[in-house]
């Protein structure tokens, strides 16, 4: 079907003007999303990044440890002089090494563990890919097989569709029939 | 005699009816005799009850303050009130195990009884590969890690429970979550059977089917649960860390949720096969590995209390069970081909085939983040952490796109979708977007992301709605008034409707988790008596503190009052339980408020005296819809798992009042 003949219908018009208010109202607030950070969400930038020295598993910005209470009222310190968070990262990050880090760093040997899910993604996409387009050259070829299997759904002859769609028909009539009770008895097959 | 020896006789007896169980079924079935195969059946049930008596063993010997029983001394004492003595039982390593293998025959009891007379010829399979699980809990329950030791001198009192586990919470998660990854035992021991029997038909799919979806739905109370909790105790503010144990607990759900849906494929069209049986194993191993991780102590977490040696025999086990199943993939894997042949891309199955390469893609990356420290250990010698920050950055994404998923899926038919049928059935949920998107910023809410995620939910949401709404119209045009339309629609396909319901609950949960993702408001405090701190329009006024003592638990109390505008709200009062035994874990009291859809979060780091409190508050808006939104699932999986009614004549003549009136 060409974009003309869609064109033409109100549901394609309906569907593509709420599109297209999607796209300018996300484009709009992309373009403002620039503005400057309040400095408690700085402070949470940074300190989501450290993990707590004194805790499992918790980052500093998360722990309710006396510890990172004081590391965070350090780096509140360090941002309110004016260093930028990169810069009140790497202080914590001379200080105490590369393990304080909360997650780690996109650089040398542990790029590997922010590579290797997106990698897997598009193994995913190609092998997805390959199977499906395997599928459907098998699928053209035994399209008519297909028409006569008994599990087919939707591929019948227009002779088979009239026969279910007067089927559907009786038996709709005849639930309608247990209303009045006209065939209590073949319900009562079941 | 004391409990406890009748619990080890139990456990003993347990083992040797789970051999027996194994070897008859297995010698049954190839031999073709009924008769064994019976007897192995009725050996599962034998098992069922030595292990429901060894339970009730241990809960005995915990009631009673056997003390002279070294589990029992080590994780309860006489303080404890009854019920986190109940709890205590599954509290430590020993006893979960116990719980879990307890579960796990309770099960197969189940199961062996529920389908006394259908597929015959997988039975014994299943009954074989329930109880070699079986066995392997059993032989570390009764030779490496036994609830039952006894120590010759009794002490007077026991160590009592970490003081983190005393909480409600203690009652009802770790039970659920163990359940969980007990019960996808079931559809794996199904699943191997069928690999086995080379019977890979429609009829195994259904049993199947209907287990997972009880495994999936106690595993997403387990989850809920978990997360409730850890709001409630934590003191953080937050409900998930991407903890590596929470990891392990998501992990089978991922691939659960995965199945739930390929599997429509393979009902319909017949492909797919080798997958979803990839998938329920995943989810059977990946609940091995949390059970195992968990216990491993090779990756630390908040649940380290956990911690023990077990390791090694669980990746033994993770690794046998690995390997048989991929030599019988293997061996099956010529009658694993597809039946009937895939359509096109833009269609139902393809919506589904992109929902399991999503749910696939953020289980691998949640998989890859959780062991790296390991790899990292082994390849570099170095330690670190995976924090939330990976995850965020890395699923985050894909869980928006997966939304976005399930909003369009519905939309499409099978085989192959018309684009003139997708604009048609799309306009709805996309103006509902649309709308979204522009009230946003009309209300003050200018943030991008939250924008989109918002307006994916909205697009999820009037999908559900249209659709809903085209089945009643159907319905109310051969007559039905509206209600009674909606209720038949959504009676008469309950896999379908349970399915919306679970993806509405999901709608509302995401809306919680952007919310209180993207705006929580957090501002520490050190207030004297007196003094108040503001955040988002919230006043929190110190008015002092107090302390008491009951049953030896001291509990310290910081009390606020609470007031926006000028008018009071009312007052909190969070605090620190000590308790005996455990004087440097102080236990949090956590106060939340909920006004509205926001809570107030506060958590008190330390009081000095009387006069001096520092204090956390957090603003979490929308948190409750987290909550709202997990019981909304639950109760959908629990709608798609009831049972179908079976319309007798009886169920005739009782609807037939309601009926006849509705015609009037």
């Amino acid at each position: 079907m060409s974009i003309r003949t869609l064109a033409k219908r109100p549901a394609f018009v309906v569907a593509v003007i709420a599109l297209m208010v999607i796209g300018v109202v996300w484009c709009i607030s992309a373009g403002r999303a620039n503005g400057p950070k309040s400095l408690d969400q700085r402070l949470y930038d940074v300190t989501s990044q450290i993990q707590c020295p004194a805790c499992n598993g918790e980052s500093v910005a998360n722990s309710s440890s006396q510890v990172a209470a004081d590391m965070r009222s350090v780096a509140r310190e360090k941002l309110l002089e004016g260093n930028s968070e990169a810069q009140v990262l790497q202080y914590f990050r001379n200080r105490y090494g590369d393990t304080i880090l909360e997650s780690p760093p996109k650089q040398g040997f542990t790029l590997l563990i922010w590579w290797a899910p997106v990698l897997m993604l598009i193994a995913g996409l190609v092998i997805l890919w390959t199977v499906a387009r395997e599928w459907r050259a098998r699928a053209s070829g035994d399209a008519r097989r297909a028409a006569t299997d008994e599990r087919g759904g939707e591929l019948f002859t227009s002779d088979e569709r009239d026969a279910l769609r007067s089927l559907l028909r009786r038996e709709l009539d005849a639930e309608e029939g247990f209303a009045t009770g006209r065939t209590l008895a073949s319900g009562g097959e079941k | 005699m004391h409990f406890s020896d009748l619990g080890t006789i139990c456990l003993a007896l347990a083992l040797l009816f789970a051999v027996y169980a194994v070897a008859s079924s297995v010698l049954g079935a190839v031999r073709d005799k009924p008769a064994l195969v019976a007897s192995g059946r009725r050996a599962t049930l034998m098992v069922a009850l030595f292990m429901v008596m060894a339970a009730i063993s241990l809960i005995a010997s915990f009631l009673l303050r056997d003390f002279a029983v070294k589990y029992v001394a080590d994780h309860s004492n006489r303080a404890m009130p009854w019920y986190y003595t109940l709890a205590a039982f599954y509290g430590g390593q020993e006893g979960s195990l116990l719980y879990w293998a307890m579960m796990l025959s309770v099960f197969s009891a189940i199961a062996v009884l529920l389908y006394r007379r259908a597929p015959a010829a997988l039975m014994p399979y299943v009954v074989a590969t329930l109880m070699s699980i079986e066995l392997f809990f059993l032989f570390m329950l009764n030779f490496i890690s036994t609830p039952f030791t006894r120590t010759r001198v009794a002490p007077l009192d026991g160590l009592g429970l970490n003081p983190v586990l005393e909480d409600p919470g203690m009652l009802i998660h770790p039970p659920l979550l163990l359940m969980g990854y007990m019960s996808f035992s079931v559809p794996f021991a199904f699943a191997l059977a069928a690999l086995i029997t080379g019977n890979l038909n429609s009829n195994w799919l259904r049993s199947i089917r209907r287990w997972a979806l009880t495994s999936w739905t106690i595993q997403s109370a387990g989850l809920l649960m978990g997360a409730w909790w850890a709001y409630h105790v934590l003191g953080w503010g937050g409900y998930w860390g991407w903890d590596p144990v929470e990891n392990a607990a998501l992990l089978p759900w991922l691939t659960a949720t995965a199945f739930l849906h390929s599997t429509m494929v393979q009902e319909r069209r017949g492909t797919l096969k080798m997958w979803n049986l990839s998938l329920i194993v995943a989810s059977f191993l990946l609940s091995i590995f949390g059970t195992f991780e968990v216990r491993s102590g090779i990756i630390s977490s908040v649940h380290s209390f956990a911690y023990s040696s077990l390791g090694s025999y669980f990746l033994g086990f993770f690794a046998v069970a690995l390997v048989v199943t991929l030599a019988l993939f293997v061996y099956r894997l010529p009658r694993l081909r597809p039946e009937q042949e895939f359509g096109a891309f833009v269609s139902r199955e393809g919506s589904f085939l992109f929902n399991n390469f999503l749910l696939s893609g953020i289980a691998f990356a949640t998989f890859w983040g959780t062991i790296f420290p390991i790899i990292s250990e082994v390849v570099r010698g170095q330690t670190m952490t995976v924090g939330s920050q990976f995850y965020q950055q890395v699923n985050g994404p894909l869980f928006l796109v997966l939304l976005a998923a399930m909003g369009l899926g519905p939309l499409l038919a099978w085989r192959k979708a018309k684009w003139s049928s997708i604009w048609h059935n799309g306009r709805w949920p996309a103006l509902a977007a649309a709308v979204c998107a522009l009230i946003l910023p009309l209300a003050g809410v200018s943030n991008i992301w939250a924008n989109i995620g918002f307006t994916v939910c909205a697009f999820g949401a009037g999908t559900i709605a249209y659709e809903v709404w085209r089945g009643m119209r159907v319905r109310h045009g051969h007559g039905e008034s509206y209600p009674i339309a909606f209720w038949q629609l959504v009676v008469r396909h309950r896999q379908r409707y349970g399915g919306y319901l679970v993806h509405l609950g999901l709608i509302v949960l995401a809306v919680g988790v952007i919310g209180s993702q993207l705006f929580q408001q957090e501002q520490d405090a050190n207030l004297h008596v007196g003094q108040s701190m503001t955040l988002s329009g919230y006043t929190v006024t110190f008015t002092g503190a107090s302390q008491s003592t009951t049953n030896g638990i001291q509990t310290i109390l910081a009390h606020f009052t609470v007031s926006q505008q000028g008018q009071t709200l009312g007052t909190i009062a969070p605090g620190q339980r000590i308790f005996p035994g455990f004087e440097t874990q102080p236990t949090s009291i956590v106060s939340i408020t909920t006004y509205g859809l926001r809570d107030l979060y506060v958590f008190l780091s330390s009081v000095d005296g009387t006069s001096t409190a520092s204090i956390r508050i957090f603003v979490n808006p929308l948190v409750s819809l987290i909550w709202m939104g997990g019981l909304i699932l639950l109760a959908g999986g629990i709608f798609c798992w009831w049972p179908e009614r079976r319309r007798t004549v009886r169920l005739v003549e009782a609807s037939q009042p309601e009926r006849v009136e509705a015609r009037v």
